[in-house]
């Protein structure tokens, strides 16, 4: 039973830190979607226990928790693949950000210099 | 700007922490082929290498954070397409590369109308010391180009190459180029119908600081992205994109 309210209120935490985060801004909507479809198998484990033992009966899985563990590391692998898509995309972004920044200073310091020519 | 043939040429140079030598880099290229713009792609380098190139009177473009050679390569190409050069020489600023053989490399793409032609220092003998590794690397990739393109290419990872406008271009419009832009490149422009050549130029020992190659975990790294870059580009229709 212990374990069980252990589930449960760490399910709700999780759900709880997740709209704390989107509602402060701090994580984007589509971000927090992810997040709280993730945390709706680990609420349903928590408050129907009985579903674990099904679905590992049904997949042929003879140590319920072991999907518990399943379930939750091809998510996070998911997750974090997903982030690293995301990361590469940004450093693409940052460079073509600081290449045009940089021909952009130099030509803003071309054409003061020529401002300055032309004034003397 | 000053023309050759009616063209407009840029010299190219990143540079990170490079104080020590670009100084003379640029008094040599000045001295050598006054006909030429130069650039200097200032890579965040901690020392005083964007000081002195600004001091020198050259085009400098400053990243604001430092994003390595290819990137720096890169900027330099965006800046010649935006300010319509017909030619991009890459050349490096730890002074390996000779000013005078510069000028060969363009007579030869004037003469062959190719797009790519890149000094190889592996034709003729010069005073050029690398480590073992990067020759081994060399020659892995030399084979690499050779059996996927047909092509001899005998210095493919060689920073000292002149581009035509056409690949300048595509350079520019490149989303994601390269981290290391060698073999890989040269692949993937020969796929997409580029005219590629190499010729033989000597090259020194470089002035000062240390190569991005030293040590054996750099070269490893480098051997392990390339070959799986190749890979990608060996799989993939269009080549890098």
């Amino acid at each position: 039973m212990s374990t069980e309210i252990l589930y449960i209120i760490t399910g709700v935490l999780l759900v709880g830190f997740i709209l704390y985060h989107t509602l402060k801004k701090n994580l984007l909507e589509k971000e927090s979607l992810i997040w709280l479809l993730v945390c709706i198998p680990i609420l349903v484990f928590a408050f129907y226990p009985k579903s674990m033992i099904v679905i590992s009966q049904w997949l042929g899985i003879t140590y319920p928790p072991s999907l518990f563990f399943f379930v939750t590391i091809a998510v996070l692998f998911i997750i974090v693949l997903r982030l690293n898509i995301q990361l590469s995309k940004l450093k693409r972004q940052v460079t073509v950000l600081t290449q045009h920044v940089a021909i952009n200073q130099a030509e803003i310091k071309q054409l003061k210099d020529k401002i300055h020519v032309d004034k003397n | 700007m000053i023309k050759i043939n009616d063209k407009k040429f840029l010299i190219v140079i990143p540079a990170y922490n490079e104080s020590d030598s670009i100084e003379f880099v640029i008094d040599e290229l000045t001295l050598h082929m006054p006909h030429v713009d130069i650039l200097v792609v200032n890579d965040n380098s901690s020392d005083d290498t964007g000081i002195i190139v600004q001091r020198m009177n050259t085009i400098c473009l400053n990243l604001c954070v430092n994003m390595g050679y290819a990137s720096a390569v890169q900027t330099g190409i965006l800046y010649a397409v935006r300010n319509d050069y017909d030619y991009v020489l890459q050349f490096d600023a730890d002074g390996q590369h000779i000013a005078t053989q510069a000028q060969r490399l363009i007579d030869h793409l004037i003469k062959t109308d190719a797009d790519i032609v890149i000094g190889s220092r592996y034709f003729s003998s010069n005073d050029f010391k690398q480590s073992f590794f990067r020759m081994l690397g060399t020659k892995l990739f030399s084979k690499i180009v050779k059996l996927s393109t047909g092509m001899r290419i005998t210095d493919p990872t060689s920073g000292f190459q002149i581009l035509s406008k056409r690949v300048i271009k595509r350079y520019a419009d490149m989303d994601g180029f390269p981290e290391y832009p060698d073999a890989n490149l040269i692949i993937a422009m020969f796929k997409r119908g580029y005219k590629i050549e190499e010729i033989p130029v000597k090259m020194r020992s470089r002035i000062a600081g240390d190569s991005m190659y030293n040590g054996i975990i750099a070269p490893v790294k480098y051997v392990a992205i390339m070959l799986y870059s190749v890979l990608l580009i060996l799989f993939r229709r269009k080549g890098l994109d």
